[in-house]
């Protein structure tokens, strides 16, 4: 059938209805593609939620803390308390009684006419069988407290006394004198039990007792709150943070030949679960476990096909025979001198071409954190290591819209550990919850089971999340 | 599973549906990237490439067309994409380039590989116009807008291909006689 046929009417024809079917690891490729592509989108998509949550958690807080009026009255309590340890001590040299009995606070003296004007009431006889008889005569710069001798007070020390800043001195009925000097020794401040006013039948008024009794009601709340705080000793936090790999120093993990490459890190996630145990009110223990996705991209290359001895040693490839060789740039073109590319052809690729690492880490650490200070806005230091167990480990080309998975790096250490340090900003949401924001430094101490590697890996991640104590 | 039912399938991203579409169309389309390609792995990496696009912009097919013209030109710009940035050789001087279009060879029976092997052996751009114009009927209008080059280039470009592929074909004749 010897025919002379038009040039393009012979390929028209010939191929009009040519079919060939691709071999099945292209299928794979495809499927394994697709696969990723759908993972991609679920992290993409859990990521956008993890935001979502951080801002209202965020817009949350700042509302609550600024309409909230139960944080300024705590404030105000915690001063009272913290008054009275302060005063406590003069009154029992003093007076003999015990410290935790009474509540009284320095006044300041008018300088010119020695005029005391006490600010703690002493008040409100009706509610105790104790009568009090307060004399007080401002004008003549002088409180007299008098009580009557018929009184059983908790101890023998039933004092009626009247003080006279002016001289010094201290009238007793039941004798007992008391120095002025010990209760003043400057004449700026006085530590008087008094009364206000001169009305000594003003009802407003507490005998010194229920002062006593309320001192002691705000200390048993005091000790309540500290021992209910000591039963929050377990903490846990789980925590998302956008984490960022790079290398302290040149050289590449891959091969020497890219060590002066241009390499830069991405930004991945960890995510997982923290546990906290407080040793004591500023230390803490803390553990967890989380995933965290690393990776690294090396550029400068050029990427052909070839036989798999020819390919990459730090590379277990998943393929057998002809697999994808990823070369320093150049290397391919300086083979071609004679003419030909050896075993490997290139690829002609759309855009740069670049190696690209991904490696996850189960990661398990353990740390102390200090606390600096702790009020609604907290600051810690963390320091610490972590077990990194080898998860996922995949060295992948991608040039344009092309992409392949090349194998697994060989060289990674299945279990590595690395040094933490950072620091640890958290806000009170509530007593149970605090919403936590922790930038870590975290260098991997031997990454490779090669010691040749000079390259030195570290990653950074703010780590975000909300913790609850119980 | 009928046409219908299948593109319905890629649409929702159904995986039974995509392994189906490639099972009745991975041996078109691979032809297809086989006569744009330099060689047969790369031919394989754009039909990957292809197959992912055409699962990913499912949803963006408008029913009114034919579905097989949508992923062959699907399949086409893929390819286009890789190599249309690479300017591989000198731009001819188009006033020297003869009119090849009646060009004629004897066809005793070539065999199929030995086409696909002369196309794919061809300079990329070479390749490009000859597959696009002759093979898949396009414009030189279209194709010059397609590979951001002139009219002029694409015909010239086709006429360059087409002597290039007498040539082989006239010596391989004369080395089977």
């Amino acid at each position: 059938m010897k025919q002379k046929k038009n040039i393009d009417q012979l390929f028209n024809e010939r191929f009009a209805n040519h079919q060939t079917a691709p071999a099945s690891h292209v299928w794979n490729k495809i499927q394994a593609r697709l696969e990723k592509d759908k993972k991609d989108r679920v992290i993409a998509i859990w990521w956008r939620a993890a935001g979502v949550a951080a801002s209202l958690a965020f817009i949350f807080s700042i509302g609550s803390l600024l309409n909230d009026p139960k944080n300024n009255s705590i404030v105000e309590q915690q001063q009272n308390i913290e008054q009275v340890p302060n005063t406590g001590p003069n009154i029992d040299k003093t007076i003999g009684l015990p410290q935790d009995e009474l509540l009284v606070t320095s006044t300041n003296k008018d300088t010119q006419n020695q005029t005391i004007t006490p600010k703690v009431e002493v008040n409100d006889p009706k509610r105790s069988k104790n009568e009090i008889i307060v004399l007080n005569k401002p004008e003549k710069s002088a409180v007299k407290l008098a009580i009557k001798k018929e009184l059983v007070m908790p101890t023998k020390n039933s004092s009626v006394a009247v003080v006279k800043p002016e001289k010094s001195a201290v009238i007793s009925e039941n004798k007992e004198i008391i120095d002025t000097k010990t209760l003043a020794p400057s004449n700026s401040t006085a530590l008087i039990v008094a009364a206000e006013k001169p009305n000594t039948n003003a009802p407003e008024k507490t005998s010194i007792f229920d002062a006593i009794k309320e001192q002691k009601q705000l200390e048993s709340k005091e000790a309540v709150a500290k021992k209910s705080s000591k039963y929050n000793l377990w903490e846990i936090a789980p925590n998302i943070a956008p984490v960022y790999y790079n290398t302290l120093s040149q050289g590449s993990s891959i091969d020497a030949s890219f060590a002066d490459n241009s390499q830069s890190g991405d930004v991945n996630i960890s995510y997982g679960i923290g546990v906290r145990y407080a040793l004591s009110d500023r230390l803490k223990i803390r553990s967890g476990i989380s995933n965290v996705a690393l990776s690294y991209s090396t550029g400068g290359i050029e990427l052909g096909d070839g036989p798999v001895s020819l390919a990459l040693k730090t590379i277990d490839y998943a393929s057998e025979g002809v697999v994808v060789i990823a070369q320093d740039l150049g290397t391919f073109s300086s083979q071609n001198q004679d003419g030909t590319f050896g075993d490997i052809t290139p690829k002609s690729t759309n855009g740069d071409a670049f190696i690209n690492q991904n490696i996850s880490y189960y990661e398990v650490p353990l740390e102390l954190s200090y606390t600096l200070f702790d009020s609604a806005f907290g600051l810690d230091v963390i320091g610490g290591i972590s077990t990194l167990l080898l998860g996922n480990n995949e060295v992948s080309v991608t040039a344009g819209s092309y992409n392949e998975v090349l194998g697994s790096a060989n060289n990674l250490s299945d279990i590595s550990f690395a040094s933490n340090i950072g620091l640890g900003l958290h806000y009170k949401m509530s007593s149970k919850f605090r919403l936590n924001v922790e930038p870590m430094f975290k260098y991997q101490l031997n990454p490779y089971t090669d010691s040749s590697v000079s390259f030195k890996p570290y990653y950074l991640g703010v780590y975000t999340g909300l913790s609850f104590k119980f | 599973m009928t046409l219908d039912q299948l593109i319905q399938g890629c649409k929702k991203k159904d995986a039974k549906a995509q392994a189906e579409l490639y099972k009745r169309y991975s041996g078109v389309l691979f032809s297809i990237c086989l006569r744009y390609s330099p060689n047969k792995v790369e031919a394989e990496d754009s039909l990957q490439d292809a197959f992912i696009t055409i699962f990913n912009k499912a949803e963006q097919f408008k029913e009114k067309g034919s579905f097989e013209g949508w992923i062959k030109r699907i399949t086409v710009n893929t390819v286009l994409q890789k190599y249309r940035k690479q300017k591989v050789f000198a731009i001819d001087d188009e006033a020297q380039i003869e009119d090849t279009a009646n060009q004629e060879v004897i066809d005793n029976g070539l065999p199929l590989d030995y086409l696909l092997s002369i196309i794919q052996e061809l300079p990329q751009r070479y390749r490009l116009v000859f597959t696009m114009y002759v093979m898949d009927g396009y414009s030189h209008k279209e194709i010059g807008s397609l590979l951001g080059i002139s009219d002029g280039t694409s015909k010239s470009n086709l006429a360059r291909a087409r002597g290039i592929l007498k040539t082989k074909i006239d010596n391989y004749n004369k080395s089977i006689l």
